[in-house]
């Protein structure tokens, strides 16, 4: 199976439709695919976009650090749905993923817990412009 | 089995709309140094320095911002280190 991704300048991204019931979430949101992050997490921008209120969510469970920053970082369960690259839907979940709340240009995380869960290599070819999940 | 017909009709929209801010990324750059844009239908239908306003004015304008991809783009400087 492969997930077709795009470029950002050099950036590696990757469009997923989010679903989750606590908070309530179904939305189209482009992640960068970071193989340093440990986790999957929904920047603020994504947050704000969606209506999350970070008051409405409770306690935080911890925070994630940054080469320069932490941030507040909440736990929730969802499922990504991506198109692959024969044009069907494809559902990966239920997952962990958190909701962080990061500077407003930061983009959502699609870290390495993805990656092992569900079997995924990432390909990324610059000279080519070739980004893709595949598995 | 609707739901996925529903599910692909929309991806397949945000991936045309992704795919148009990749190709044209450099370009962005240069028309919207560290703005935020919603983009639909391979169209930057707002920009504004400020997410909140943007969000806002979406709603305002279209009711949701839902249906409109949101991203940032930075100027050539821009380092992004997460």
């Amino acid at each position: 199976m492969r997930l077709n991704g795009f470029f950002k300048g050099t950036a590696p991204y990757i469009l997923f439709s989010v679903r989750a019931e606590k908070p309530k979430i179904l939305r189209q949101i482009p992640f960068l695919i970071d193989t340093g992050s440990d986790i999957t997490g929904i920047a603020l921008k994504d947050c704000l976009a969606i209506g999350i209120s970070f008051n409405s969510l409770g306690r935080p469970v911890g925070s994630i650090s940054g080469i320069k920053d932490k941030a507040r970082r909440w736990e929730i369960k969802g499922e990504l749905r991506a198109i692959t690259q024969e044009t069907k839907v494809e559902r990966f979940g239920p997952m962990k993923l958190f909701i962080l709340e990061t500077s407003g240009d930061c983009p959502s995380l699609l870290g390495r817990d993805f990656l092992e869960q569900f079997g995924f290599r990432l390909i990324y070819n610059i000279k080519r412009k070739e980004v893709y999940l595949e598995k | 089995m609707n739901e996925d017909k529903h599910l692909l009709k929309e991806l397949k929209a945000g991936t045309k709309d992704f795919e148009w801010l990749s190709k044209n990324y450099p370009a962005l750059q240069k028309k919207y140094p560290k703005q935020f844009i919603a983009v639909k239908n391979q169209q930057v239908i707002i920009a504004h320095k400020n997410l909140v306003t943007l969000i806002n004015t979406l709603k305002k304008k279209f009711g949701s911002p839902d249906d409109f991809l949101i991203d940032f783009v930075p100027d050539e400087n821009y380092i992004l280190v997460v």
